[in-house]
């Protein structure tokens, strides 16, 4: 199972001024071999959230919808929009509930709600810790390097976003298992969820790799 | 047949056999064991729930007839979750049951989502509950009323639930056997700019002005929900204050 499972990820999410940055790259591998080179790692949940998988590709998605329905059918019942603590405290929940037989997951959840905009990091036993920035899979370590170094309270999204693609190409230039391009998306509390263009990134990522020598991905 | 506002129900001999289950329709389409759950209601002590801008007030006449009961013993208003309470009339014993559920449902949202559940919400889940006692066989409907107050984080609630599911979200409304002289007095008197004290002052002339006996502090409970405090049940000395500023 291990050795075909489909792992090995970057996923990052910053909390900045107007709202968040979540970010991922496309790599599935399985074992050495590269499985897939454009796989959908972030999901958007609702219209304030999105969840990205690491892990097993199979569970992600497999949370990814059970948290996209019941977010759905909370909004609907209740007829407010669900709290970034609410889903994360009810994933956090999804996850425990499968202590022995545990989903294969690093998640991320970030959003914005009525309290600002927040980052979870839930990992397989359920653990759900809220944190400024956060990142998840087996190119986190690196990341980690970027952001401690780079990320600062109250950033714009505009330098979020800039900050989550140097992450991406530092892991997926030292990660094996990272790479094969990336998706970055904003949520703010004015225009909701919104994916960066191909292009967009090209461009960051044409700057980036002149400022630093960091390869494109 | 007539009826009248809470069901009012005069049985002619030709309707005589739709009352026996309670899936059975009448052939006008009524459930008869629904509308004398209402009856049962009608026959329960006069309680009154009053919102305004900074808070809601649960208020009960307890009716107590004897000297020598323990008041404190007679439960009519129940503290639900932090900022919730709920006040009944009717059959108190059927009440009990919807409040242990409103309880559950209430610590069941926090184990959820980590948040205190929000009012409208909890009245949906308690009448979904007692909806389902009108539809399955082998059950009768619950002989009470409820009045559901709260503050949560859109501000002040209060809801009316009926033994049929039915809900309705009120300004001021009262529940049980003077409902609607009660009603009435609010009608004239209620400002939706009063103050919360002005307000349980308000219910207190309902109460006292519609009941046939005079309103004593050891058989009232108020109850208060405000944006300073959670619930709090007022001690004896402070309903003794509120009744002086009736007189």
């Amino acid at each position: 199972m291990e050795q075909n499972a489909k792992k090995g990820t970057t996923t990052l999410g910053l909390v900045c001024k107007d709202g968040i940055v979540i970010a991922t790259e496309r790599r599935a591998t399985m074992g050495h071999m590269i499985a897939h080179k454009n796989t959908q790692k972030l999901f958007p949940i609702g219209d304030n959230m999105c969840l990205t998988i690491a892990g097993l590709v199979a569970d992600g998605q497999l949370l990814a919808r059970y948290l996209s329905s019941e977010v759905e059918l909370y909004q609907l019942k209740r007829e407010k929009e669900m709290t970034l603590e609410a889903s994360a405290t009810m994933l956090s929940n999804i996850l425990l509930g499968r202590r022995w037989m545990p989903f294969w997951v690093g998640l991320l959840l970030g959003g914005v709600d009525s309290k600002g905009g927040h980052i979870y990091s839930l990992d397989a036993a359920g653990g759900s810790i809220p944190d400024n920035f956060a990142t998840t899979g087996s190119g986190s370590p690196f990341v980690y390097g970027v952001l401690e170094d780079h990320y600062k309270e109250g950033m714009s999204i505009s330098e979020g976003v800039d900050l989550a693609v140097l992450c991406l190409m530092v892991s997926s230039s030292r990660d094996s298992a990272s790479g094969d391009g990336i998706n970055v998306a904003t949520i703010t509390e004015k225009e909701g969820f919104k994916e960066i263009s191909e292009k967009d990134i090209d461009k960051k990522m044409s700057k980036i790799n002149k400022e630093k020598g960091l390869k494109k991905v | 047949m007539f009826i009248g506002r809470l069901g009012e129900v005069t049985m002619q001999p030709g309707q005589m056999g739709y009352d026996r289950g309670i899936t059975v329709f009448s052939p006008d389409g009524r459930l008869f064991q629904v509308e004398y759950a209402r009856e049962a209601v009608k026959r329960g002590t006069t309680t009154v729930g009053i919102k305004t801008k900074d808070g809601v007030a649960l208020v009960v006449d307890k009716r107590i007839t004897s000297s020598l009961v323990e008041t404190t013993s007679i439960e009519k208003i129940f503290h639900i979750d932090k900022r919730i309470g709920l006040a009944t009339s009717g059959l108190v014993a059927d009440a009990r049951v919807l409040v242990d559920y409103a309880r559950v449902v209430a610590q069941i949202n926090r184990v959820s989502y980590n948040e205190r559940i929000d009012i409208p919400t909890l009245v949906k889940r308690v009448s979904d509950f007692k909806q389902t006692y009108t539809q399955y066989g082998g059950v009768r409907p619950f002989g009470t009323a409820l009045l559901v107050a709260g503050m949560d984080e859109e501000g002040p609630h209060l809801f009316e639930t009926d033994p049929s599911g039915a809900f309705m979200a009120y300004k001021a409304v009262s529940i049980g056997m003077a409902r609607d002289e009660v009603e009435e007095i609010f009608e004239e008197d209620y400002e939706e700019d009063m103050s919360l004290d002005k307000a349980i002052t308000l219910a207190l002339k309902g109460l006292a002005r519609a009941g046939e006996t005079e309103l004593k502090s050891r058989s009232l409970d108020i109850a208060i929900i405000s944006k300073e405090e959670d619930f709090k049940k007022l001690s004896k000395d402070e309903v003794e204050g509120y009744l002086d500023s009736i007189e």
